[in-house]
């Protein structure tokens, strides 16, 4: 279990625990369901990169303690 | 710098470690997080498998093997990386401390080995038996002893040499010793001759053993041989391969240097030293003797030769150096030797006759005898003869020259008494003779300006004069003219007009008789020069048109014929019996022979074709271009850049002066032009050119 942290800068933070093998699908879906924003609806990206959701956690070397941008469309 | 970073990594982890740290994370304003249920809960609803909630390993959770077990989360994961890197870390430092153990190891027995050397007792140390006198004296004794008694075997070795080398050699001691002569040289050098041991290798002498030789004979033995290599006998034997000595000889020329050495004959030497007693040599003579039959025959008195020896040839040294020429000039059967008669009025040209012309018609006549006769000694003798001679005709004093002039113009004055005898006159009263030849042949010269002149002063000032001249063949107004410029009195001689006068001149001609005759009267005085180049060239594009003017016949001829033969072809219907398409062959065919009959005749024709080949570049204006201008044109060509604007213009302008001249001469005076572009150049009007 790793503990991920997303940030949006418009107020909202949240700690997520999940598995390192999760899809971002999967991790936006965790997040939705906290935050209340649809999951098609959240976008979370790294500097310029926008993260895919067909896509592990673990693959975008996405460790324990990391902190993701979130951004909504 | 890899393994330092997993390093990092690991004891970040460590530090983390255990990963329950984060449930006690204190949670920041705004920060939300839901618990481990709740987010299992909601990771159910979506269908995903629940958290995997590491605990921390018990230390009994060890398997039996003792290997930790590590259950499938990545806290258990990454224990398991920590340990590795653990047990990896331990490894080496294990690697590491057995390394150096053995470095020690081994740099104490290197440090031993180093000082075994310096075991024992040094200078330093002291002795551990420390000697009392007597025992040391005893000992000095002892070597004493020992150093005498080898002082004592050195010394009678030495005398042992001494007495091996006095001792004398006698003749005797040479027996057996190999000598690298024939015994019979060895014989000729005389009584007694030195020998010396031969410089040889050591291998040789291993080999062959001492030898002898007398370097006195071996330098005359490579005199012979380097004079026999001088001779350049051929190497060509046309008898076969046999030697001067008989021996048949197999391409002797090839042969070593050794091989020759190892035929060299040799003999040993016997106790005595002496060859008289020498029993090989004896034989040697004997057979010497008696291989050489003597005739007794008295020899035949030798056929004097035909030619004698150059030594004794000793040319006369004649009386007199007139009488001499001409006995010469009997000699050697040449009626033109010398030609007298025809130099006797000139001194000068009796002189150059003189110098040159007999050398080199003697030269011709040796060259005919040596054509026929190859004769050294009769060349020999000539070339004295005539060195002789030339040397006589140098020293020739001027004072010899007229006597001999003398002498020579009265026997012509014999021959024609009154002409002669004037002629002897003025030469006695050596004055200036100016008879019509040379006068002739003084205004034969170059045509000079003041020529020019004085010839158009005397047209204008007597022009009756000139149609005298005109009318008739004679040189009467030419000697007038000449009469009138110098005053000189010239006897004249009046004879009929023959085809060539009396003074030996052809008849002049004259303009009366059409432009061809006037062309040729030009053409004759040089008035008119025909460039050689230009009719070169004229006939050279004569032959050319000819050339085309062939050609062009012959293709005609050669069409006709082949329209011929296609109509016989037509006719005989042959085409009747073929296809269309062996028709088309057939042609095709034809078509090719008659290409190639062509093209052979061709190359007959081309064989006398002789191309002109000249280059001309026209400008855009239509003007010719010199090689110059036609190189600037190239180049700019070339170049793709033209001149620039100043010059273009100054070239254009150039142009246009050039066609306004060319119409101004066409029309109006040359001079007029020049005087005009004159007076434009210096910016003044009416200015007068000369």
């Amino acid at each position: 279990m790793i503990e991920v942290i997303c940030n949006d800068r418009l107020g909202r933070k949240i700690r997520m625990q999940c598995e390192p093998d999760d899809t971002i699908g999967d991790f936006k879906s965790l997040v939705a369901a906290q935050i209340g924003t649809t999951a098609d609806k959240i976008v979370l990206r790294k500097w310029y990169s926008e993260f895919k959701d067909h896509i592990t956690l673990a693959d975008y070397e996405i460790r324990n303690g990391s902190l993701l941008e979130m951004y909504y469309r | 710098m890899r393994v330092m970073s997993q390093r990092d990594r690991a004891t970040r982890l460590l530090a983390r470690n255990p990963p329950i740290i984060f449930q006690q994370h204190t949670i920041m304003a705004g920060e939300s997080e839901l618990s481990i249920e709740e987010t299992n809960k909601i990771r159910l609803s979506l269908g995903l498998k629940p958290l995997k909630v590491d605990t921390a390993p018990a230390p009994g959770a060890a398997s039996a093997g003792g290997e930790p077990v590590y259950d499938d989360t990545t806290e258990g994961r990454e224990r398991r990386a920590v340990d590795n890197w653990r047990k990896h870390e331990a490894e080496l430092e294990k690697e590491a401390a057995r390394k150096k153990r053995l470095d020690e190891i081994k740099k104490a027995r290197e440090a031993a080995q180093r000082f075994r050397k310096l075991e024992g007792t040094g200078l330093a140390d002291e002795d551990e038996d420390v000697e009392d006198t007597t025992s040391w004296v005893k000992k000095m004794k002892k070597r004493q002893k020992k150093k005498a008694a080898e002082i004592a075997r050195e010394m009678e070795e030495e005398l042992a040499r001494a007495a091996a080398e006095q001792k004398e050699y006698t003749a005797a001691e040479l027996k057996g010793l190999k000598v690298s002569h024939d015994l019979s040289q060895l014989g000729e050098m005389g009584e007694e001759t030195i020998l010396t041991l031969k410089d040889t290798t050591i291998d040789e002498n291993e080999e062959e053993g001492d030898e002898l030789i007398s370097t006195d004979l071996v330098e005359r033995e490579r005199l012979m041989e380097r004079l026999d290599l001088k001779k350049k006998k051929p190497t060509y034997n046309a008898y076969g391969d046999e030697a001067e000595g008989g021996e048949k000889q197999l391409l002797s020329k090839y042969d070593d240097e050794e091989e020759k050495e190892r035929k060299k004959k040799r003999f040993v030497l016997d106790g005595t030293g002496s060859l008289a007693n020498n029993e090989t040599y004896r034989q040697q003579v004997a057979e010497k003797l008696k291989s050489k039959a003597m005739s007794l025959d008295i020899p035949k008195p030798e056929v004097a030769s035909d030619y004698i020896d150059l030594s004794t040839i000793k040319v006369k040294k004649p009386k007199k150096k007139t009488k001499s020429t001409r006995k010469r000039s009997a000699d050697n059967g040449d009626a033109l030797y010398l030609s007298p008669s025809a130099g006797a009025e000139d001194d000068n040209a009796m002189e150059v006759d003189d110098s040159t012309a007999p050398a080199v018609r003697l030269k011709r006549k040796i060259a005919e005898d040596v054509s026929f006769v190859d004769d050294e000694d009769l060349q020999a003798s000539l070339t004295i003869q005539r060195r002789a001679a030339l040397k006589k005709r140098k020293i020739l004093k001027p004072a010899d020259i007229a006597r001999q002039l003398l002498e020579e113009s009265t026997e012509n004055g014999a021959s024609t008494p009154g002409a002669m005898d004037e002629d002897t006159k003025e030469e006695e009263e050596a004055g200036l003779i100016i008879d019509e030849t040379s006068e002739f042949v003084a205004t034969l010269r170059a045509p000079t300006a003041s020529d020019r002149r004085a010839r158009s002063v005397s047209a204008q000032t007597a022009p009756e004069a000139t149609r005298v001249n005109e009318e008739s063949p004679e040189a009467d107004g030419d000697i007038d003219m000449v009469r009138d410029e110098r005053s000189v009195s010239v006897k004249l001689e009046n004879s009929p007009p023959p085809a060539i006068t009396s003074t030996g001149l052809g008849e002049e001609t004259t303009i009366s008789r059409g432009v061809g005759a006037t062309l040729a009267m030009l053409n004759q005085r040089g008035l008119l020069r025909r460039d050689p180049e230009a009719e070169k060239k004229l006939e050279l594009s004569r032959q050319r048109e000819k050339f085309l003017r062939d050609k062009r016949l012959r293709e005609i001829e050669a069409e006709e014929k082949a329209k011929a033969a296609r109509a016989k072809d037509r006719q005989s219907g042959k085409f009747e019996r073929m296809s269309a398409r062996e028709r088309e062959e057939h042609a095709r065919w034809e078509n090719k022979q008659r290409d190639l009959q062509e093209s052979r005749e061709m190359v007959q024709r081309f064989k006398d074709y002789k191309p002109d080949v000249t280059l001309s570049y026209k400008d855009e204006f239509g003007r010719e271009m010199n090689q110059k201008e036609a190189f600037k044109h190239l180049s700019h060509q070339f170049h793709g850049k033209g001149s620039g604007k100043a010059k273009t213009e100054k070239r254009l302008k150039k142009i246009e002066d050039e066609k306004k001249r060319e119409a101004a001469s066409g029309l109006g005076s040359a001079a007029d032009n020049a005087v005009s572009t004159a007076a434009r150049k210096s910016k003044q009007a009416g200015v007068r050119l000369m």
